[in-house]
């Protein structure tokens, strides 16, 4: 009986896995002749949650060090519209690019000063980040969107492909590898987690706590201005409504992929499972013919049972 | 004599997963008694408390109190006979007052109990802290009250409650020096008015001054009872452990020399409003004890050796080189065994391993990833000469007990081979055992040219442990004391107080 309890410990870290075979099982049977099982719908699928996937990778960082980040969404637009403006004025995809990435490193670099500097909680710096930046966005275009003409960077980020991989699942699966090893193997991915998980104890042991949260800032501004990318990639245009809503989606990815709110627990792999979870469910119910307002109920009601079923008894 | 036994419990019986836990255990409680309860960890203490308690149910025995057979199948119903545990985690809400936290959930009401009375609950609260003696105004709020005067506070509660057999876990492990006079002197005056009391603690300077009697298990059996006045510490760690262990809390002159350098030299070291003109030397294979009272400057100056406070003035070497800062301390040799393990120490929601290698993650990087074959080798190996308890190096820390954590603290450190090792309270809430494995570990160290900085409140063990003593007062250190100088602990507490 011990054996058993002890092999099925630690079963509530796999739910993610065990609801998205649910769910896909789900929607084989019901729509899978409505044309859910093909092919091209399930790159579809891979295709839309691939911003959210690269957010939800950073995120995973940021939570498992025990601080949030709700300016994603709005960072990926101040990037694409930067980009986009920045390529508009003939300079190039290139410098379109690095203009779009330093426009995320510096937000993200203004969000780790006033955590670690000014000591103010990263709930309450970001949600003002996330207001100020998409007021930003709105400010510098007067709303219009920017069209994209660069070949390049529109196939490279959104509509090419490699051989049969969309170009937008491969910037997934390369941000979710990188982000799991270095979660996992280097030192630096060790230290965010001890960060998250006891800041105290970890600056007793040495980690400059203070430069880790930086780092992990850094790295959701840079991701965030990637998602920019691609959405404007996909979208062959810049707009400034891009990313509403995506920082929570890219939370509830991480959540319910098994990372800890509380910091000093994450898991990348299940963070782009509970990211694809939520994609599957989402074009599974458009496929089913559900009105928007009842995806929403619907995919609002799903997560919230997923973390019901995955939260461990308290110790 | 049979009615002044207030409690008894005969041959209690309990096993979790056919493990047997208790094996016929005895207890008896005299009426104004403060009675022992001591042992190792997994003695079976807490398991026996919790029965009591009516937190578990015994598989087997009788519960007699006041001479009467009872049934104790719950928290409540234990609660009505008179029992009350005093939490080591307080369950006070600290933004509440004292009176409001004394009648939690069972407020006087008026207008028909719509409202709750305010000015008759602070009347009651202020009628029971003048009964007890204790000088508290109900109206304060229990954030603002000492760690020690919470204890008071709660104690207050579960005698408002009627509780006449008292439970006290640990009381004093995170109390001052003054705030454990005052519970003492609070606990006697709770004596004299019929208050029986089960106090258990590792401390073994508390058993003799406060308690009566003393009940020693191991292994889930009663090995002895007797009155303080018949044993001595050596009979009493030799019964709970089972061997002559007694004999590890004795000081042994040191056998082997010294280096000729000091390891460790503090220059006229000093931090603002915490303590001043510290000129210390450490040499290689040295153990020096600071014995000062909480509040001393010692836990400060340990923090600013290992460089997580900038000092005001002065400055460290370490083997003749200026260190600064904790990252300069850290390549230098220097570690620290903080105060408190829980929060300084250990990432609880973490393994054994990731914490034991967490100040070591470069020393295991290759290519620029960890490499956990062999660091997982390092740490069983740790497992093993510190013999932790852990079913595997995977466990997660927060679930073994207090000396198994504490040794994973000294095997994070250990790792790097440190040049000078600072321990603060090293043994401060682990059991007999594991503290004479920690003694027996800090002399081994030492005997391989470590050069150790030890903190204690713990005069037996500082005693037990220094080759050297260095008397902190107000963050000044007042006088140098060579252990051979030193007769009794009477003589150390007479210089740390005086």
């Amino acid at each position: 009986m011990k054996k058993l309890l002890k092999s099925t410990e630690g079963w509530q870290d796999y739910i993610v896995y065990i609801f998205f075979a649910l769910v896909v099982a789900f929607f084989a049977f019901t729509i899978g002749d409505k044309g859910f099982l093909t092919l091209n719908n399930l790159f579809n699928i891979t295709r839309t949650t691939s911003m959210i996937v690269v957010m939800a990778v950073a995120m995973t960082f940021v939570i498992s060090a025990g601080e949030l980040d709700l300016s994603v969404g709005s960072t990926a637009a101040l990037a694409a519209l930067a980009a986009g403006l920045t390529m508009q004025a003939g300079h190039g995809w290139m410098a379109g690019v690095m203009v779009g990435l330093l426009c995320g490193l510096a937000v993200g670099l203004l969000n780790g000063f006033f955590v670690t500097y000014v000591n103010i909680p990263s709930f309450l710096v970001t949600l003002g980040m996330m207001q100020f930046i998409r007021g930003l966005d709105m400010r510098v275009t007067y709303t219009k969107p920017i069209p994209i003409a660069e070949e390049t960077f529109n196939n490279l980020f959104g509509q090419g492909s490699l051989g049969i991989l969309p170009s937008l699942l491969i910037w997934s699966l390369l941000a979710t590898a990188i982000g799991h090893i270095v979660l996992k193997y280097t030192p630096f991915g060790r230290e965010i987690l001890a960060t998250g998980g006891n800041r105290v104890a970890a600056r007793y042991s040495g980690v400059n706590t203070s430069r880790i949260k930086m780092y992990s800032f850094l790295i959701t501004g840079c991701a965030a201005a990637l998602a920019g990318m691609l959405y404007s990639g996909m979208m062959q245009t810049a707009r400034y409504s891009f990313g509403t809503g995506a920082e929570l989606a890219a939370i509830a990815a991480v959540i319910l992929g098994g990372t800890s709110l509380y910091g000093g627990k994450g898991s990348i792999i299940g963070t782009f499972v509970g990211a694809l979870l939520i994609g599957t469910i989402n074009n599974g119910l458009i496929i089913m013919g559900l009105d928007v307002s009842e995806q929403y109920m619907v995919a609002g009601a799903i997560i919230i049972l997923a973390v019901a079923f995955g939260k461990r008894p308290a110790v | 004599m049979k009615t002044n036994t207030v409690l008894e419990m005969r041959a209690i019986e309990k096993q979790f997963n056919r493990n047997p836990v208790l094996k016929k255990t005895n207890l008896s409680l005299r009426r104004g008694e403060v009675h022992a309860l001591m042992g190792g960890n997994g003695a079976g203490k807490s398991t026996l408390m919790k029965i009591l308690t009516g937190v578990y149910t015994a598989d087997g025995g009788h519960i007699l109190i006041e001479g009467k057979p009872v049934d104790i199948d719950g928290p409540k119903a234990a609660e009505a006979l008179g029992v009350a545990m005093i939490f080591q985690e307080f369950s006070l809400v600290p933004t509440l007052t004292v009176a409001q936290n004394i009648y939690l959930n069972r407020e006087p009401r008026r207008v028909s109990g719509l409202f709750i009375d305010d000015a008759e609950l602070v009347r009651r609260a202020k009628l029971i802290l003048d009964e007890l003696g204790e000088d508290i105004d109900p109206n304060t709020p229990v954030s603002r009250l000492s760690v020690g005067m919470c204890q008071i506070v709660e104690i207050a509660k579960a005698l408002s409650k009627n509780a006449r057999i008292l439970i006290m876990d640990e009381p004093t492990s995170s109390i001052s020096e003054a705030e454990v006079d005052r519970l003492f002197k609070f606990v006697r005056r709770l004596k004299a008015n019929g208050i029986s009391i089960i106090y258990i603690s590792h401390r073994m300077s508390e058993i003799f001054s406060l308690c009566d009697r003393v009940t020693v298990m191991r292994d889930g059996e009663n090995v002895r009872t007797d009155d303080c006045a018949q044993l001595t510490m050596e009979s009493l760690i030799d019964a709970m452990l089972g061997s002559s262990a007694g004999a590890s809390m004795q000081w042994q002159p040191r056998g082997h020399s010294l280096g000729t350098v000091p390891a460790l030299e503090l220059k006229g070291l000093g931090r603002q409003h915490h303590f001043s003109d510290i000129n210390l030397q450490v040499f290689s294979g040295e153990i020096v004890g600071l014995a000062g009272l909480m509040g001393s400057g010692r836990t400060e100056i340990m923090e600013t050796v290992f460089g997580l406070h900038a000092p005001s003035v002065g400055e460290v070497r370490v083997n003749g080189q200026a260190v600064m800062g904790i990252h300069q301390a850290i390549r230098a040799g220097v570690v620290l065994v903080p105060e408190n393990r829980r929060t300084q120490g250990l990432v609880l929601t973490h393994s054994v391993l990731d914490n034991v290698i967490l100040p070591n993650l470069r020393l295991f990087q290759r290519w620029g990833s960890v490499q956990l074959p062999a660091a997982l080798k390092v740490v069983q190996d740790f497992i093993r000469s510190l013999s932790i308890k852990t079913d595997h190096p995977r466990k997660t820390v927060g679930l073994l007990s207090g000396g198994n954590q504490q040794k994973v603290v000294l095997a994070k450190w250990l790792a790097r081979a440190p040049t000078v090792l600072l321990l603060d309270e090293p043994t401060i809430g682990v059991d007999i055992g594991a503290k004479s494995d920690i003694i027996q570990l800090v002399r081994q160290l030492a005997s391989q040219g470590t050069a150790i900085l030890v903190v204690s409140s713990e005069f037996e063990e500082l005693l037990a442990m220094s080759d050297r003593l260095v008397v902190l007062r107000d963050g000044r250190a007042t006088r140098v004391l060579e252990r051979s100088d030193i007769a009794s602990e009477e003589v150390l507490h007479h210089a740390v107080q005086a």
